[in-house]
């Protein structure tokens, strides 16, 4: 049972850590996978038979918060890309106009 | 039958300390399946390279040789061929790692390599695996004939077409999980029981599925989604996911073949005494668990009396019990903690006289045949638990996950039997 409760323990400890670091490399999007997918999995294997502990889910949270800020800007850096992208054809266009 | 959910719980929970050993030998497998798999990608570029297909990649031109290209087809389907047998070999060995987990047997990263060991057995599995596979792809074809069958009598690009097409795609989906459902244990069977055949763990697979294919549907593609969603996301947790599914499924195996009593936490005792084919299991009594209850002796369920509940409860694991003559009672002469056990022994004390004679009597049978299954083999893991820590937390949990798993067996046990005395 000692044995049970120790990897309970350090499956928590493990999610807990990860969800940090998850946050923490949040703003470098290609970790956020990585790390978040690893807080949430120790988070819900270590609960057992019982409740998540209160690391577990500080771990989910965090890994939960981590996917959020990435998505956030992933969207703003596509945003960014598309208006990129139109205000570099409306000057295609107008090259072209200049041109003919 | 055991729910989904408790099926779960008990597979992470059997899998609590014992992630070392599993991901060990997952990673070992996987590693060697990558470089066998590998070889087979080699020798599909060597065949692609010397029919001068990668010319357009190259700064040089290959001149296309009919001989080298051959021998690069044979090559590679030797290798695949040879890489299915390969990873059929460790799917066993990881299954029959999962298996000893579960039944508390002695386990370790050595299991993985049990295919190799097992002559007869590793063929009839692999020989199984083929037979699923040959199935599968038999429905596949079926799909397509009718699907080009249908295109005479109904056209092509026509809603009546494409309507067609889905019945035929969901009609052979059906049946595709239908099969797949029926025959979810047979791998499992061979791996479990040596002596079982392809044909007998079909047969077998199919009269264990009955009334259970809906639920190993969910358990095993839906329940899961979750989990595969992460697994697609993040490729490392595979190493603690796929351990995960394998476990559970193992534990459904074992509640259709009412064998759940023998997962390690749940107290380790047949409530029959026996397995579901009359024998008494080698392998009875004990796991790291078990050691665990080695230390504390005795373990008490204040619920005894109640139906679906376990009796059998107050066993020792490796001394020796002590059963008073008049067989009303019996004492606890353990050396277990006595202040975590006196409140439950004074709750059970007053109504724990009558009709015990007969349960005593069989629990001491039962103790007799557990402590010969003892003498015979040893721990994987003793590490006993500190003093005094694990009594009380093991009476609780056992007390739950027993009612759990029992519940479930509808075993009738005679109100009274085994209650703790004085």
């Amino acid at each position: 049972m000692n044995n049970i409760k120790a990897s309970s323990n350090g499956l928590s400890l493990a999610s807990l850590i990860f969800g940090i670091l998850a946050v923490l490399g949040s703003f470098m999007m290609f970790t956020t996978p990585i790390f978040s997918g690893l807080a949430i999995t120790f988070a819900w294997l270590s609960r057992g038979d019982n409740k998540l502990s209160n690391q577990a889910i500080a771990g989910n949270i965090l890994a939960i918060i981590a996917i959020v800020i990435s998505l956030i800007i992933f969207i703003m850096l596509l945003f960014y890309m598309i208006v990129w992208a139109a205000e570099g054809l409306d000057a295609l266009f107008y090259t072209f106009e200049q041109l003919l | 039958m055991i729910k989904v959910r408790d099926c779960k719980a008990l597979a992470r929970r059997t899998l609590l300390g014992r992630y070392g050993t599993v991901i060990g030998a997952y990673f070992v497998s996987s590693l060697i399946q990558l470089i066998v798999w590998l070889l087979v990608g080699a020798g599909v570029v060597f065949t692609v390279y010397n029919a001068g297909l990668l010319n357009t990649f190259l700064p040089f031109n290959i001149v296309f040789s009919f001989p080298k290209v051959v021998i690069g087809v044979m090559a590679s389907l030797a290798l695949f061929i040879a890489a299915c047998i390969v990873s059929l070999w460790f799917e066993i060995g990881s299954t029959k790692l999962m298996l000893n987990i579960c039944r508390g047997m002695k386990y370790g990263i050595g299991d993985v390599f049990y295919g190799f060991k097992s002559g007869s057995n590793t063929i009839s599995y692999v020989l199984a695996g083929f037979a699923l596979m040959l199935i599968f792809a038999a429905v596949n074809t079926v799909q397509r004939t009718l699907f080009f069958v249908s295109l005479f009598f109904v056209g092509e690009h026509t809603y009546l077409s494409i309507l067609v097409t889905a019945i035929i795609s969901l009609l052979c989906m059906f049946v595709t999980y239908y099969l797949a459902m029926m025959f979810m244990f047979a791998k499992l069977i061979i791996a479990d029981k040596p002596d079982n055949t392809v044909g007998s763990a079909f047969s077998k697979s199919r009269e264990l599925m009955k009334g259970r294919k809906l639920k190993g549907f969910w358990l095993m593609y839906l329940s899961f989604f979750f989990w595969y969603l992460l697994m697609f996301f993040c490729c490392v947790s595979m190493l603690w996911i796929a351990p995960y599914i394998s476990c559970t499924m193992i534990i459904f195996y074992m509640d259709a073949d009412n064998t759940l009593w023998q997962l390690p936490d749940s107290g380790n005792v047949s409530p029959t005494g026996s397995s579901h084919d009359g024998t008494v299991p080698p392998q009875q009594t004990y796991s790291e668990t078990s050691a665990t209850s080695a230390a504390a002796n005795v373990e008490t369920y204040p619920d005894a009396g109640q139906q679906g509940t376990v009796a059998s409860d107050t066993y020792e694991h490796g001394s020796d019990i002590k059963v008073p003559s008049d067989g009303t009672s019996y004492e606890d002469n353990s050396q277990t903690d006595e202040s975590t056990q006196s409140a439950e022994q004074d709750a059970a004390h007053d109504d724990n006289t009558a009709s015990a004679g007969d349960a005593v009597d069989d629990s001491q049978a039962e103790n007799e045949v557990s402590d010969e299954a003892h003498k015979d083999d040893t721990f994987s893991d003793n590490t006993l638990p500190e003093e005094g820590t694990s009594s009380s937390d093991n009476t609780e949990t056992k007390q739950d996950s027993w009612e759990q798993t029992v519940a479930e067996m509808n075993i009738d046990i005679p109100a009274g039997f085994g209650k703790a005395g004085e």
